[in-house]
């Protein structure tokens, strides 16, 4: 069972992804960052499994590229980004982006960190809203120009403003 | 959902104030004075965020009521709120094949050894 948790940090606008996995550090590194293992696992098999690894070029500023394909094969999605900071065994971070959707400066960024812990592995991913961070300055209300206002619970607060808006 | 939408619709709801009013405005329709009254603040100000509101697509107000009252559209929220589901799928199902594929390769090779 997984025991994944997300969670939506008060100070910033990002998303928090924590789990564990039952198995050892090296193993999980192995199977995040060799293309041979990502092909085996990567893309949600009811979106898009990975059909091909393109490029996985593992070190700084170093390009990957997956292409996935709709599981009828109606359709081809390309995700794709660069490597910003490769630690190995402890710490990826690259940017992530989805071709025709999020390029270019939307393509936002993703911090994969593992640490080993009693023979497991607890995995934490950290994801910066897309071009947020930058633009909140500029809508801003003029009251707290610049400042990082509470995103805290923002999915709870969507689905239920979506939620009484629908009814 | 285009990011830069995307990214105009968070920022609106970034704010708690905004996010009060966006309550308020899902149990009916509302006049900015009515908006207003919960807060220790100016007409002027919350008229501020309103704007914000407006400029997201999230609120739309009348034109020809004298009272100019404040609808909830519920568009960008249902985008927004298909994004983060989307997202969040995304990583739980990648996740959860991960988990699978490294309980395959414990049983058959501890070393993870490409077959």
């Amino acid at each position: 069972m997984s025991d994944i948790v997300f969670a939506y940090p008060k100070d910033e606008p990002s998303i928090i992804a924590t789990r564990s996995f039952d198995a050892p550090v090296a193993l999980v590194w192995r199977a995040f960052t060799d293309p041979v293992h990502v092909a085996r696992w990567w893309g949600p098999r009811s979106i898009a499994p990975v059909k091909r690894i393109d490029k996985l070029e593992l070190r700084p500023g170093g390009a990957w590229r997956y292409v996935c394909e709709r599981p009828d094969g109606s359709e081809q999605i390309v995700f794709f980004g660069r490597y910003l900071e490769v630690v190995p065994e402890r710490k990826l971070v690259n940017t992530f982006g989805v071709e025709g959707q999020f390029e270019g400066d939307a393509a936002f960024p993703e911090q994969h960190v593992f640490e080993a812990r009693d023979g497991r592995t607890y995995y934490r991913s950290y994801t910066l809203l897309p071009d947020f961070a930058a633009r909140e300055g500029i809508i801003a209300t003029g009251m707290e120009t610049g400042a990082r206002e509470s995103l805290e619970q923002l999915g709870e607060i969507v689905i239920e403003l979506a939620g009484a808006a629908a009814t | 959902m285009s990011p830069d939408r995307l990214s105009v619709t968070l920022s609106a709801l970034a704010d708690p104030t905004r996010r009060g009013i966006l309550a308020r405005l899902a149990t009916g329709a509302a006049t900015v004075t009515e908006l207003a009254a919960p807060y220790e603040m100016s007409l002027a100000a919350v008229s501020k965020h309103l704007k914000v509101l407006e400029g997201a697509g999230l609120v739309s107000r009348s034109r020809d009521a004298q009272y100019r009252p404040c609808r909830l559209e519920a568009g960008p929220l249902r985008e927004v709120d298909f994004w983060l589901q989307n997202y969040r799928r995304f990583w739980e199902e990648n996740l959860d094949q991960l988990e699978a594929y490294l309980a395959e390769l414990q049983r058959g090779d501890p070393e993870g050894t490409p077959h």
